[in-house]
Order: structure tokens, then C-alpha cells, then sequence
């Protein structure tokens, strides 16, 4: 015989039905055949692939010089089809390579003439059928086990031996002992390797594919879910700018640009009586899915212990202690906060180890409110908040960001820096809204930048106060006409409006 | 900022570690640095960080920081040297200067 050739056309089979099993197992509506009918059709599928590979593995199949037998490894067919396709696939594959190969002998000579009993064309045919139906059988307890390709080695070896002891014994029933053992001893250890490794492999290939496909889907599964927590951490930033409803004391608008799909920056603005207006800007070490729930965190322990109606450095002192309860990764927050007193424009704020908000008095230029009240958020039990005051005047503007801002890099390494962010501030018009200063430091980073990718998130809060009482209502009465009068004449004067003009308003009034 | 690749490179001298850190520590570069400190921080009794090279860091290299100071605040605890005046700055600003031992 021939090893070389022999061991050519069985690795040739081998490998196609390997090709074969690679394309199912990653096939993504293979894979969705699972359950119910589907899963009728995946085992039909399955009982199929496996009755086509026998015929292939038949015609492939090498033919002993000295004898009629063949060694093939049809078997893998009969095993795929049951193994994996329960006792239908088993059936199908079964049926499909024994019936081939009991036609196999006129089919590859033409002859008419041979004798079916001949030769092993029988039991090659019965046992190709029987293991199909027993793996079949054996499916239920082979989707359970693990190190699925020994067990499919150790099936491969049993499926040969009882093909070649059914062989032998209806070799001996017709021809005698010596002769059956002369036909089949050559080809025992090539026929049982080829089956066992080739079907082993095969099982290998498939769930390595599978595992693969698993993979990504699941890969495809944590980017929809970091999408909708894109939208959710959005939908948790408050977003009604550019004019707070019904409040034309100040104008505020705020953004946060998250380097990843989540960030562990916020801003926060809110008010905790009608008369007291809170806003914040603060960052989470890190970035990504560990800085967004701490994030959350943060947020809500600020905001809650500030409605609570502690001061403000109280509010952070206790934030800082809740945050440090159960923070076991060591995460930290920066934050500054600012509460305004609307009618007095009396801005009390802390500095939690936070970058240095821009402060602008109305007319005057910008300068950096470099006041320290303590240390990052979450550092240490210890830490204690001090916290500064300043009057905001009408006119007055501040600007609040995070280090994505300031430490935004170019491609040569270079950071934004604080410099080039104050000298855009003095050269931006006064007339800027805040709306409109978000939009003239996003565009001056960008082009600071020139398309390196952002390495960290960015967030800013610009705020302008308008006036002390810009929303002031008053019943037109004959009683309230010193009320509007003593409230025009302080509009006016702030305004440095002409005493002829506000002479006439004042009789316009009256 | 020539040299933006983070690396670090131990001397020790028993369980006194010295970590010379270059280039940027940050979000990027954090992670290995975390998985290095941790393996000395088991071990050793006492740290010294040697900023010399360190050119940038983070908050998320800020953080680890603190995690090498609080694994060792019962020990010989954690101590920064070489610092430039950048990454001073940065100490300063988050008040970490004041925890943490800087010389």
C-alpha cells in the first residue's frame, strides 16, 4: 500500500470537512438556530453536512492495493451528523453515507456485475449507519461535557473498532478467519486514527469557532449596552440652556464630551430656594466605566447634602466622607462648587483640589480664582474645606472646566494650558454668551489639537449674571408705585442712563 | 515633553523600593503602572518615587499615588523626590502635596 497517498487524501478530507465546520460554527444564523423549531433545522442541517461529508470522505477514500476495503473517514460524517444533530442529524447522516456506499463499488467501477455481499461493502455500509443513530443517541450527554474534543477522540476510537470488528466477523462468516484478518490488518491503525483524530479535530474547530462568534457577540452586546449608558450618564447632566426657565438673573451653559463612550467628569447646576443657585464642575480620576459610577455617586452625595441645607463646605466635608466609605479602588473627585445669592450676587464656592475657575469682572479682564479650600474628594478622612466669598456685580462672568480642557495635547505632547485658555478668554467680545464661550474654547482646542484624539474628558460651565432682580413682579396697584420707582431708579443709575431720560420713565410710570 | 512613553525602572535596596518614573503617567500608561506598584507595594516596607523623568501625570496617575501612600501609611510610607515644578503643581493644586511626603 501506499502511505503517503493514503495519508495525502485522508488529511485532504479531513481538512475540507474542518472548512466546513469553521463556516457553520461562525455563522451567526447557524447559531441563532437554537430552540423550538429552529432547532429541528439546525439538526437537519447538521444530519445533512454530515451525509454529505460521507459521501465525499467515500469518493476521497483510499483504496487498499491488496484488498477491496478502503480506508475513509466517512465515520467523521456519521459522527458529525449525530453527535451534533442529535438522532435526526444521526438518521439523516447515517442513511445518506451508508446508502452511498453501498452503491459505491458500481458507482466508482461501472459494473453492474459485482456481487453486493462481496468484499465489506455491508458492514462498511451497516456501521456508517449505526453510528450515526448512536452517536445520535449520544448527543444529549456530549453537549453537556467538557473537553469535548477527547470525548470526541474517545467516541472516534469506539465508532472504529466496532466498524472493524463488524468487518472482520462478516469477513470471517464468508471467507474465513485467516482471510478476514488478512483484508483488514493492514489498514486497523489508519482507519481508527484517521476517524478518531479526524472527527476529534473537527469538534476542536467547531467550538473554537463558536467560542469566537460567542465572543463577539457579546463584545456587540457590551458596546449597545455602552451606548445606552452614553445616554443615560447625558440624560443625568442637566441640560436647559441656554436661559434657566424663568430666571433672567444669569444666563449658564454647560457641556461634558466624554473621551470614551461614558466619562467620569459632571457639571451640576441647580437651585435649593429661590433665592440660591448652585453650580458645579467636578472630575473623577480615570475615565470610562469605573470613573462614570463613581461619578454617579458623586454627584448625588453633592447635590443631596447641599439640599439638605448644609453649608457648603460642610456639604463636601460630608461627600467626602461618604465617598470614602466603600472606596476601595482608591477613585478620587475634583470639584469646585459655587452657590449664588441671587439677590445680593454673593458667590460663596469651595475648591475641592480642582483646576482654577476663570473669574471676570463685568468690563475688567479675566483672571484665575486660584483660592484652595482642601483636598480632592475621597483622598483622606482628614480632609477639611475652607470656603471664599466674592460679589458678583451684574456683567460678571466665570468659567469652570476640567484638566481635559487645560491638558488637552497636540501631537508634539504639548498641553492646552492655562495660558492659552485665559488669553482666549480676554480676546473673546464682551457681548459673548455663554453658549456662545463654550463653542469658542471647543473650537480653539480643536484647532490647539489638530485631530490628536482626545485622551481625557471635557467639561466646562460658563456662567454670566444679568442682574440682581430681572424677573421682579408687581401688581399694577396705586399702593405698588413706590416699589416700581425706587426698582427703575436703581436699574437706571446702575445703567448710568441720563438724568433727562429718567425723568421722563419716571412720569412714563407714574 | 520628548519623551511622552511612560516607563519606570526599580532599584531596591530590600524592601526600601526606589521607582524611577519617566514620561507620562497617565490614563493610558496607568494601568501597567497600577499592575507594578501593586507587586512592590506587597512587598516592600517603604517607597520612594523618583520623578526626575516624570514629565506629566494625571489624575488617574495621581490616584495611584495615593494608593501607594495609603498601602504604606502604617509603614514606611510613600515619598515623592525629583518633582518638577509641573507635576509640583499639580500636587498642590488637588492638595495632595499635603499628604502626600514631597521632597
Amino acid at each position: 500500500m501506499n502511505w503517503l497517498e493514503m495519508i495525502v487524501k485522508l488529511i485532504g478530507a479531513i481538512a475540507l470537512i474542518d472548512v466546513v465546520a469553521v463556516l457553520l460554527a461562525s455563522t451567526h444564523s447557524f447559531a441563532k438556530l437554537d430552540g423550538g423549531k429552529s432547532r429541528l433545522t439546525r439538526h437537519i442541517l447538521l444530519g445533512l453536512t454530515g451525509g454529505l461529508f460521507a459521501i465525499y470522505a467515500t469518493v476521497a477514500g483510499y483504496k487498499m492495493t491488496n484488498s477491496e476495503a478502503q480506508v475513509s473517514i466517512r465515520d467523521v460524517g456519521a459522527l458529525l451528523g449525530g453527535a451534533l444533530g442529535g438522532p435526526l442529524g444521526g438518521l439523516i447522516a447515517g442513511t445518506m453515507g451508508g446508502v452511498f456506499r453501498l452503491f459505491w463499488p458500481w458507482i466508482s467501477d461501472g459494473s453492474a456485475a459485482r456481487s453486493l455481499l462481496d468484499g465489506t461493502t455491508i458492514p462498511c455500509a451497516c456501521s456508517t449507519f449505526v453510528i450515526g443513530i448512536v452517536s445520535g443517541f449520544l448527543h444529549e450527554g456530549f453537549k453537556k461535557v467538557k473537553h469535548r474534543p477527547l470525548w470526541a477522540l474517545a467516541m472516534g476510537v469506539g465508532a472504529e473498532v466496532f466498524h472493524l470488528a463488524f468487518a472482520f466477523f462478516y469477513l470471517w462468516g464468508l471467507h474465513g478467519a485467516e482471510n478476514a484478518w488478512n483484508a483488514l490488518r493492514e489498514l486497523i491503525i489508519p482507519f481508527i486514527l484517521a476517524n478518531a483524530f479526524g472527527f476529534a479535530l473537527l469538534i476542536l474547530v467547531f467550538d473554537q469557532m463558536r467560542h469566537y462568534r460567542d465572543t463577539e457577540v457579546h463584545a456587540q452586546q457590551v458596546e449597545g449596552e455602552l451606548g445606552v449608558a452614553t445616554s443615560i450618564q447625558n440624560s443625568m447632566l442637566p441640560k436647559i440652556f441656554p436661559d434657566y426657565p424663568g430666571r433672567l438673573e444669569f444666563n449658564i451653559a454647560a457641556s461634558m464630551e466624554p473621551a470614551k463612550e461614558v466619562g467620569g467628569d459632571f457639571y451640576d447646576f441647580f437651585f435649593t430656594d429661590n433665592d440660591h443657585f448652585f453650580f458645579l464642575v467636578a472630575d473623577v480620576s480615570g475615565k470610562g466605566v469605573p470613573a462614570a459610577l463613581f461619578m454617579v455617586i458623586a454627584k448625588t452625595l453633592i447635590k443631596n447634602n447641599i439640599q439638605s441645607g448644609l453649608s457648603l463646605d460642610k456639604a463636601l466635608e460630608a461627600t467626602n466622607q461618604q465617598l470614602l466609605e466603600g472606596d476601595d479602588e482608591r477613585m478620587f473627585v475634583t470639584a469646585w462648587v459655587g452657590g449664588l445669592e441671587i439677590s445680593t450676587g454673593k458667590l460663596t464656592y469651595v475648591n475641592c483640589g480642582h483646576n482654577p475657575p476663570l473669574y471676570c469682572k463685568a468690563g475688567g479682564q479675566f483672571i484665575y480664582l486660584r483660592d484652595f479650600s482642601g483636598l480632592i474628594l475621597a483622598a483622606s478622612k482628614k480632609a477639611r474645606y475652607k470656603t471664599f466669598e466674592l460679589t458678583m456685580a451684574p456683567g460678571d462672568r466665570i468659567f469652570l472646566y476640567t484638566d481635559g480642557i487645560t491638558e488637552a495635547m497636540n501631537a508634539q505632547s504639548e498641553q492646552y494650558g492655562e495660558k492659552r485658555l485665559l488669553a482666549l478668554a480676554d480676546s473673546a467680545p464682551l457681548s459673548n454668551t455663554p453658549l456662545v464661550a463654550l463653542d469658542a474654547v471647543k473650537a480653539d482646542v480643536a484647532s490647539f489639537v489638530k485631530g490628536t484624539p482626545q485622551s481625557d474628558d471635557m467639561t466646562m460651565l460658563a456662567l454670566q449674571f444679568i442682574d440682581y432682580d430681572a424677573h421682579k413682579k408687581v401688581e399694577a396697584k396705586t399702593e405698588n408705585f413706590e416699589v416700581l420707582s425706587a426698582f427703575l431708579e436703581e436699574q437706571l443709575n446702575a445703567k448710568k442712563v441720563p438724568l433727562s431720560i429718567s425723568n421722563k420713565l419716571e412720569i412714563v410710570l407714574d | 515633553m520628548n519623551n511622552p512613553n511612560f516607563h519606570s525602572e526599580k532599584h531596591s535596596e530590600g524592601t526600601a523600593v526606589t521607582l524611577a518614573l519617566f514620561g507620562n503617567l497617565n490614563s493610558a500608561s496607568a494601568p501597567d503602572f497600577e499592575a507594578d506598584l501593586k507587586k512592590v507595594l506587597a512587598t516592600a516596607d517603604s517607597l520612594t518615587l523618583d520623578c526626575t523623568g516624570l514629565v506629566y501625570i494625571s489624575s488617574a496617575g495621581l490616584r495611584l499615588f495615593l494608593l501607594a501612600d495609603q498601602a504604606l501609611e502604617n509603614k514606611g510610607g510613600l515619598r515623592l523626590i525629583h518633582v518638577s515644578s509641573e507635576v509640583k503643581e499639580v500636587l498642590d493644586m488637588t492638595g495632595l502635596g499635603t499628604i502626600i511626603r514631597v521632597e
